[in-house]
């Protein structure tokens, strides 16, 4: 039973993230097509006009990364919302969003890698598995962001929304000025030697960034869950 | 069939009663099948609970019969016993209130008895 | 089938409270009426026990299945409301394939034969109906579940009396067909009294009453007649309201009537309706104590 809910949460993702791509996608098409049209007529330039249509696949990529992104942050609520009305629990919609989510996102990479084949030279393994990687944890956390901010009624989004992203500059002007008031101290410890040593062993470490982040992910994806499991019907 | 209901007594013995006087009058005649509780709640959007409880009323008073697989059907001499029944309260029911009514009234013995006598011509000529 | 228990739930929004230690019991197959004022709690406390929403402290559960924050306790539970819960352009056909995706099962044919009824094209959109329509379709959606338990809000809101008429016909004859736990959540008594087996009665944050229809209906008596007498007569016993014109007294009485008393000639004792003693419990009760 709770499989058959978790297909009905995951075909449900499916279906309206491919909606929102298509749309997308006819939307940058014709809107490309037409601008260099309008190139073609009044330069007259043949040659131009192929390389900005050239362009499109790249151009495309990039949106349907946005709208991926998007997607996670705006639908946990509305997703809350048809699941609980139909005896799905909150559980079940994790695991059916969760997995949907990596599925998506791994689809959404192969389409990108084929989209930019043209204009790039075919990467490692390697790198391919970083760079999906990355756009994973870029997922994960617009989920986690999506999930927490649909805990939050109008006037407490307003609030955090504009709060968290005020509060982390204010901790970055801090920071800048701290270093800038060691400036002396940092400057000797960039001159020591035995730490500039340690330092680059520790950065050359290629373990290193991967345990970071794991442990990066693992904190996006438990927040998913938290939020997730306090989702609520809101009175607003 | 038209059931008329009111607040004077619980739902089922409305419905009991109601079940009851259309069978005295033969709009269910004996060996007929009465309507089903699922029909009868349906209709009348009655709790199927409440219209089971009024129809077993009538099946205490052995008025009507399961028959299994069929419905419910009204006996044989059940309007009979409807008669015998409405005899026995017949005195408490209407006699007595008739009588202190007429005290009430300053209506003597004589003249109720005269009002019973026309009663019964006006009575029969209604009939 | 399980029984529902609800145990020891409040709910609060900040120093608002809306429900306060509510403790009972729903019997699998029956159908129950849940009444109270506007703004009693009628649906947060259906919110709560569908988990829609957390209550601030006690648990909700089906028996043997444990409470309500897991699939198999929560599919056996749909709750109809007023809020709309489905994303923009919801069609109603996309209704029945989510319930019959999530609860299995689901009787297209009684859905489309109803849809019918009420004249709705189950290709269009839900927000796009009226509202008594709206209500329509969602109750064609309830009626047609695979649940065991089926709560409906306010379910004739904006419906004309036709296709209320119509819900009340189908409820029954699902129920028949498939007897399950209805609860009618309403304020509009009159309707649903002879539908309801059992009520459950919200006042003041708390359950007033929990009781089957017929026993409380027992309790309930117009005492009319002298006001005088009407007033010896009833001393003591619990009234909830008196009407007075001139001289005659009508008393409306919530208690056991005791069979000692003597029941003066002047005076008459009658019952009065579900609607009558509803209000009478709501208003604020004895007057008499």
């Amino acid at each position: 039973m709770s499989k058959q809910k978790m297909t009905l949460v995951m075909t449900n993702v499916f279906h309206r993230l491919g909606q929102a791509i298509l749309i997308t996608v006819g939307w940058i098409v014709g809107f490309e097509v037409v601008v260099s049209l309008m190139g073609l007529i009044f330069n007259r330039n043949p040659e131009s006009f192929l390389v900005t249509l050239q362009g499109i696949p790249s151009t495309l990529a990039v949106f349907i990364n946005l709208v991926l992104l998007a997607y996670f942050i705006v639908t946990p609520y509305v997703d809350f919302k048809w699941a609980i009305q139909n005896g799905i629990s909150r559980k079940t919609m994790w695991r059916g969003r969760a997995l949907a989510l990596f599925l998506a996102t791994l689809v959404i990479f192969i389409l990108d890698e084929l989209l930019s084949m043209a204009n790039q030279p075919a990467m490692s393994p390697r790198t391919l598995l970083v760079n999906f990687l990355i756009l994973l944890t870029g997922v994960v956390t617009c989920q986690a962001v999506g999930n927490g901010f649909s805990l939050l009624n109008r006037t407490w989004k307003w609030i955090v929304g504009i709060g968290l992203p005020v509060m982390f500059i204010i901790f970055c002007v801090i920071m800048v000025r701290l270093i800038l008031a060691m400036g002396s101290q940092i400057t000797a410890l960039v001159e020591n030697k035995q730490f500039v040593a340690a330092m680059t062993v520790v950065f050359n470490n290629p373990v290193l960034p991967y345990v970071l982040w794991l442990i990066y992910f693992a904190i996006m994806l438990g927040l998913t869950k938290l939020f997730n499991d306090r989702m609520q019907l809101r009175r607003d | 069939m038209q059931f008329h209901f009111d607040e004077s007594a619980p739902l089922y013995q409305q419905i009991a009663a109601q079940l009851e006087e259309m069978i005295f009058s033969g709009a269910f005649p004996e060996g007929s099948q009465v309507p089903s509780t699922t029909q009868l709640s349906t209709e009348l959007h009655i709790n199927p609970a409440t219209v089971l409880k009024g129809m077993n009323v009538l099946v205490d008073k052995d008025l009507i019969e399961k028959r299994r697989g069929r419905g419910m059907f009204v006996t044989a001499g059940a309007q009979e016993k409807i008669m015998q029944t409405r005899k026995e309260s017949f005195y408490k029911d209407y006699v007595k209130s008739l009588v202190l009514e007429a005290h009430k009234l300053g209506i003597t013995k004589q003249h109720l008895l005269e009002l019973i006598e026309r009663g019964e011509n006006d009575g029969t000529v209604n009939n | 089938m399980e029984q529902l228990t609800i145990s020891h739930v409040s709910k609060k929004y900040g120093r608002q409270v809306i429900l306060e230690d509510l403790n009972c019991q729903l019997a699998p197959g029956k159908i129950y009426g849940l009444l109270g004022r506007n703004g009693a709690g009628k649906s947060t406390l259906l919110n709560i026990i569908t988990g829609r929403i957390f209550p601030t402290n006690g648990t909700v559960a089906l028996d043997k299945l444990g409470t309500n924050d897991q699939d198999r306790v929560l599919g056996q539970f749909y709750l109809m409301s007023e809020s709309n819960l489905y994303p923009k352009r919801t069609t109603i056909q996309r209704m029945f394939d989510l319930a019959d995706g999530s609860y299995g099962h689901f009787d297209y044919q009684n859905a489309n034969r109803l849809l019918k009824a009420f004249g709705i094209d189950a290709k269009i959109q839900l927000s796009k109906l009226s509202t008594g329509l709206q209500t329509a379709a969602k109750l064609v959606v309830a009626l047609n579940v695979n649940a065991n338990y089926v709560f409906l809000d306010e379910p004739t809101l904006g419906l004309d009396a036709n296709h209320r008429e119509l819900f009340y016909k189908e409820l029954v004859k699902s129920y028949q067909e498939k007897p399950r736990t209805f609860v009618l959540s309403t304020h509009l008594i009159d309707e649903i009294q002879q539908l309801v087996e059992h009520v459950l009665i919200l006042a003041d944050h708390h359950l007033i009453e929990d009781a089957d229809v017929e026993t409380l209906l027992d309790r309930a008596y117009t005492v009319t007649g002298p006001a005088n007498l009407v007033d010896q007569y009833v001393a003591g016993l619990r009234v909830l309201s008196a009407d007075q014109l001139g001289t005659v007294k009508t008393a409306y009485v919530f208690d056991q009537l005791d069979d000692q008393r003597v029941i003066p000639d002047q005076v008459k004792v009658g019952h009065y309706d579900l609607q009558k003693l509803f209000i009478g419990l709501t208003n604020g009760g004895s007057e008499n104590e």
